[in-house]
């Protein structure tokens, strides 16, 4: 009879060990769920302080996974900034969508804080914008969020010449009502041609289990988009950067920086965008 | 204190403004909402209820129940009601369902055949067909096939158990002429124990990846408390509290909506319509 119950607490360990550094005692309420994070969208300043350039380039990355003994991944990245250095094609800004921290501890966010150093020291990139994603929720996450990661809000907007960029905080695979209804009605309002960024993808091609799973939810989404000239939804969580045409606008996965397998590789997007003839050009590295 | 006053009424103001912005919001999608006309209402509920009607050779057990969704997704608060039809002629069954609310409809087609049936367990085939449609926006279809299972177990404790290859289609209008159809191919599962406690009164406890009229991607979790109370050898009254997750696998779970029913229902014996 002992030996049942050894085994049965050994069986039970051995399943909840590994989920243990992601929270696992908020498995049913994680504290500050969608709806109080996100109700209303915050308006901030565009990167670029003057004029906005014709053409320029955007560093896309998502899926970071900064932790102890997680990402190892800098050369691909680091070497191709490099390779930028002396010309004109340095990105202008960079966008990180969601999964920045592994476990959402301080720590975790502090490793992030000294890649954007990194980035904006050595290689002028100065704005790197963020979006929550699951794993910058665990163990309260959301604090350091909002402490560490530009602009400190998840669910916002800004305005270049002829594109507006929206970013959406889906860190509980869910929009929630407030921040669903306020995106609606703002991309109604808004004539420009549209940059949607969110972490979930919304189907990108019958992902198995990876995708925003509230098919009304993603109805209500993808007809926005439809409806209200998105050029482009960029997203990411899956990890495998695939991309699906849905007519009125396409839906590109940004590959994971850290790569399943190996922890290493360093995949990053860079997003050419052409004010003056409202295109965009969108390609994985 | 007056900068305290001050602060509560502006959040109250904030918040009032919230509500209205929210209020308006959903009034303008209610003029896009598919009215539910009452043709369509009453041809669906002969589909359900014909069978009651005539003396047949199978058992019958007709539902109907009320119920209120209360949601944090994109559902709003809302009140629906729900008809069904469950008809036996063993080993075969057939379950025909619909459920109306303000946005959407839902019909639910469900044959199985039990092929075998032990002294403690019996297992089936199963299949299910889905339909609703959504405000003006979309059209479901859902399809699973799947094996279910009824285990006997000690002490009155009976396990159902269905698992099922799920394909769900979704239509979604704007995009229809780029994209006719959007295929997610998936799978569902039910888990459910009832006991009955005395002669008249079981409760039930239900994990599932899925609800009657409510099929969201795998792997969104319900967790189901009911009661069924027997009042007579015909009528048995049941209510149902029922709470959808987000996203469990990934841990970042946030709770959709919760969701409270009551029901009624009515079983007919074979070769014996509705007196």
């Amino acid at each position: 009879m002992k030996t049942k119950y050894v085994f049965f607490y050994a069986l039970l360990a051995i399943c909840f060990f590994p989920s243990c550094r992601y929270g696992l005692h908020e498995f049913f309420d994680r504290s500050l769920s969608v709806n109080e994070r996100s109700k209303t969208i915050t308006e901030i300043p565009s990167p670029f302080e003057d004029t906005v350039p014709n053409k320029y380039s955007v560093l896309m990355l998502s899926d970071l996974h900064f932790g102890p003994g997680k990402t190892q991944a800098k050369k691909k990245l680091f070497d191709y900034l490099e390779s930028l250095k002396e010309t004109d094609s340095m990105p202008s800004f960079a966008l990180v969508l969601g999964d920045i921290a592994d476990t959402g501890c301080k720590e975790d966010y502090a490793e992030y804080a000294s890649f954007v150093t990194k980035l904006q020291s050595e290689f002028g990139i100065e704005k790197v914008y963020g979006i929550t994603g699951n794993h910058d929720l665990y163990n309260k996450g959301w604090n350091e969020f909002t402490k560490k990661v530009y602009p400190y809000v998840s669910y916002y907007r800004f305005e270049t010449e002829t594109f507006s960029w929206y970013f959406l905080d889906s860190g509980n695979g869910t929009l929630g009502q407030s921040q669903l209804q306020n995106f609606i009605s703002k991309l109604k309002k808004d004539s420009k041609k549209k940059f949607v960024f969110i972490h979930y993808p919304l189907y990108r091609d019958n992902i198995f289990y990876f995708s925003l799973c509230d098919p009304r939810e993603r109805a209500m989404l993808i007809d926005a988009c439809a409806k209200n000239n998105v050029g482009a939804v960029f997203s990411g969580h899956d990890h495998y950067g695939s991309s699906f045409d849905y007519g009125p606008f396409v839906e590109y996965g940004v590959y994971s920086y850290v790569n399943n397998r190996n922890w290493q590789d360093g995949s990053f997007g860079i997003l050419s965008v052409d004010e003056e003839n409202a295109r965009f050009n969108y390609t994985q590295y | 204190m007056r900068a305290l006053l001050f602060g509560a009424k502006h959040k109250i103001r904030v918040e009032t403004v919230l509500a209205k912005k929210r209020m308006l919001f959903w009034r303008k999608m209610k003029n896009t909402d598919r009215k539910i006309d009452i043709k369509t209402m009453l041809f669906f509920l002969f589909f359900c209820f014909a069978p009651a009607l005539f003396s047949l050779p199978f058992d019958q057990k007709i539902t109907t129940s009320l119920g209120s969704i209360d949601g944090q997704s994109y559902t709003r608060p809302h009140f629906y009601l729900s008809f069904s039809d469950m008809l036996a002629y063993e080993p075969f069954s057939l379950y025909l369902g619909i459920e109306f609310s303000r946005d959407q409809w839902h019909l639910n087609v469900e044959p199985g055949w039990t092929f075998l049936k032990l002294k403690y367990a019996d297992f089936g085939l199963r299949l299910l067909y889905h339909y609703t449609s959504f405000l003006k926006i979309a059209q479901e279809h859902d399809v699973f096939y799947g094996m279910e299972s009824h285990i006997r177990l000690p002490k009155d404790i009976s396990l159902y158990l269905d698992l099922s290859f799920m394909q769900k289609y979704t239509v979604i209008t704007s995009i229809k002429e780029s994209v006719p159809f959007l295929l997610n191919n998936g799978m569902a599962f039910s888990l459910r124990f009832e006991k009955a406690f005395f002669e008249n009164l079981s409760p039930y406890f239900i994990i599932a990846s899925y609800d009657r009229f409510y099929y969201p991607l795998f792997f969104f979790p319900s967790y189901i408390l009911g009661f069924n109370f027997k009042a007579d050898k015909n009528w048995t009254a049941f209510s149902e509290l029922s709470v959808h997750y987000t996203d469990q696998f990934t841990l970042t779970a946030t709770i959709t909506s919760v969701n409270f029913q009551l029901g009624l229902t009515y079983s007919i014996p074979k070769n014996k319509g509705v007196e």
